[in-house]
């Protein structure tokens, strides 16, 4: 296995993953225009059955719907890591990067690159909404009351819910069994959607485990999917 | 150099390579000859790493090869036959990808290289034919300068002009030390270029010699009567074209397709005759 790390080189290969990863990241727009107006529509939808949840509300879709679609960026943009499409995409393959470089730019874009993107992109958008005062947007979402309910091991819960799946998700980009590809998408979205649930409503409603426990096993199975993402990216055949 | 020892290979119950051994020292370019499927593009692929073989080494300058070090990486290049090129990429944007991770890459040789090939850098590949963009495809892998170009069917697709170009560009830079692997089954087009020749069959090499050593073991005799000593004969325009062991020392003009036949009719006469 090679395990160099060049740091130098690493810039190149994040850089070069971006620009190369560009012309895909038309669908993550498109994905992120619809999902923008996502929000604002669940806040219009919400006060016309009565009941309004305020900016924590928002706070809470925000966080859900940049997750949800962060999770499915290895699917998106690095669909030339494999060879899927045609004979003889070596491309990836080829680079002149170490094994362990070209795993981890893949993580960085993942797990760091584009989830910070779309969730800066979303908050601005909610607070632009808010500053020319929208009906229904009264409070920048920092301001937010729900701020306070927020703990480490909700938030540890959370984030696992989220880097787990992205593990798995890059593990089954490379799978090339489309039955085995389509249990895993949807094992790992079930995850990421009940582990966020979980640690949102651990307290109300009066779940027997404790939470930690919730934590350690999320951190476990996020590891093995991280082991089984790099085992598949190390082995990957051509 | 590269070097594959002992190496086992198989595609599930598929035994491709069986304790084959092969070496390709530097500054030649090397004819990959060999039936559909008997694994000349499997072999190229584990030379570049791409295939891991169930027994043996494979090693590019000692290193190796599965482990697709970057360091090999940078040494090595690999045109395969179809390539799934980026959407709206033109031939520049793809070196200028490319390009940072290959210190040895020339600029202006990728464009001396489209200029030769009659082919426009910033036009997108969407738009050429298969020919245009396998030799956009080719001036891009020239251009990184590495030690190591291995070619796979680098002539489908291409015009004759082209396929002349090809040729005299190859020359030029193996030259230059270069080491080229081309595997093919277009022989005439290759054929004058490549030096050794390595014919693969199921599970083996059986044969792997340069150009004299064949000319000295066997004579190609053109325009005579088909004879009975012949490994092999072939009825041409102006009379038979018969491959012969060379006894007498003959000197002769090789004729890959007529070798191609008579090494896969003669496994064991040709085995024997080259070993001696």
């Amino acid at each position: 296995m090679s395990l160099s790390f060049d740091i130098k080189r690493f810039g190149k290969l994040v850089r070069h993953d971006v620009h190369r990863c560009s012309p895909r990241f038309s669908i993550v727009g498109q994905m992120l225009i619809s999902s923008l107006l996502f929000v604002p529509m669940m806040v219009v939808t919400q006060s016309f059955v009565g009941s309004t949840y305020g900016s924590g509300y928002r706070l809470l879709l925000v966080v859900t719907e940049s997750v949800a679609m962060a999770s499915q960026i290895p699917l998106l943009l690095y669909t030339y890591v494999s060879q899927k499409k045609k004979r003889g995409d070596i491309y990836f393959a080829m680079l002149p990067a170490s094994k362990l470089e070209k795993y981890l730019s893949i993580v960085l874009l993942s797990m760091v690159l584009v989830p910070l993107a779309l969730t800066v992109a979303n908050i601005a958008i909610d607070s632009l909404l808010t500053a020319v005062h929208v009906p229904l947007y009264h409070k920048y979402l920092w301001q937010s009351d729900a701020l306070d309910m927020i703990s480490l091991p909700k938030l540890c819960c959370s984030a696992l819910a989220f880097i787990g799946p992205t593990f798995g998700f890059i593990y089954v980009n490379a799978v090339r069994n489309k039955a085995w590809r389509i249990i895993m998408c949807l094992l790992l979205l079930l995850w990421m959607i009940s582990g966020m649930f979980v640690a949102l409503i651990i307290e109300v409603a009066e779940i027997d485990i404790p939470l930690w426990i919730i934590i350690v096993a999320e951190a476990a199975l996020a590891a093995l999917m991280a082991f089984l993402g790099w085992n598949k990216m190390n082995r990957i055949g051509y | 150099m590269i070097e594959i020892k002992n190496l086992d290979f198989c595609y599930k119950k598929t035994v491709v390579f069986s304790n084959i051994n092969l070496s390709f020292p530097q500054g030649a370019i090397y004819g990959l000859l060999g039936e559909n499927g008997v694994g000349k593009t499997t072999l190229l692929k584990i030379i570049c790493g791409l295939q891991r073989p169930m027994r043996g080494t494979c090693t590019v300058n000692g290193m190796t090869s599965h482990d697709r070090l970057p360091e090999m990486l940078q040494r090595i290049v690999f045109l395969p036959d179809e390539v799934t090129l980026p959407d709206n990429a033109t031939p520049q944007k793809y070196v200028d990808e490319l390009a940072p991770f290959y210190p040895t890459f020339s600029q202006g040789t990728f464009l001396h290289l489209m200029q030769e090939f009659e082919v426009e850098a910033e036009r997108k590949f969407k738009e050429m034919s298969f020919g245009q963009q396998k030799k956009s495809l080719i001036a891009a892998s020239l251009s990184l300068g590495t030690d190591y170009i291995l070619l796979d069917e680098p002539t489908n697709g291409l015009d004759i002009p082209s396929k002349a170009q090809f040729r005299s560009i190859l020359s030029k830079i193996a030259d230059e030390g270069k080491t080229i692997i081309i595997s093919t089954h277009q022989v005439k087009d290759v054929e004058n270029l490549i030096d050794p020749i390595v014919i693969l069959s199921h599970n083996a090499v059986l044969l792997d010699a340069s150009v004299q050593k064949i000319t000295e073991k066997l004579c190609f005799e053109y325009g005579g009567e088909e004879r009975d000593d012949a490994l092999y004969s072939e009825l041409l325009p102006g009379g038979y074209m018969n491959v012969i062991p060379n006894e007498n020392g003959e000197e002769s003009q090789l004729n890959i397709e007529a070798l191609f036949n008579a090494v896969l009719r003669n496994k064991n006469v040709i085995k024997e005759l080259f070993e001696k």
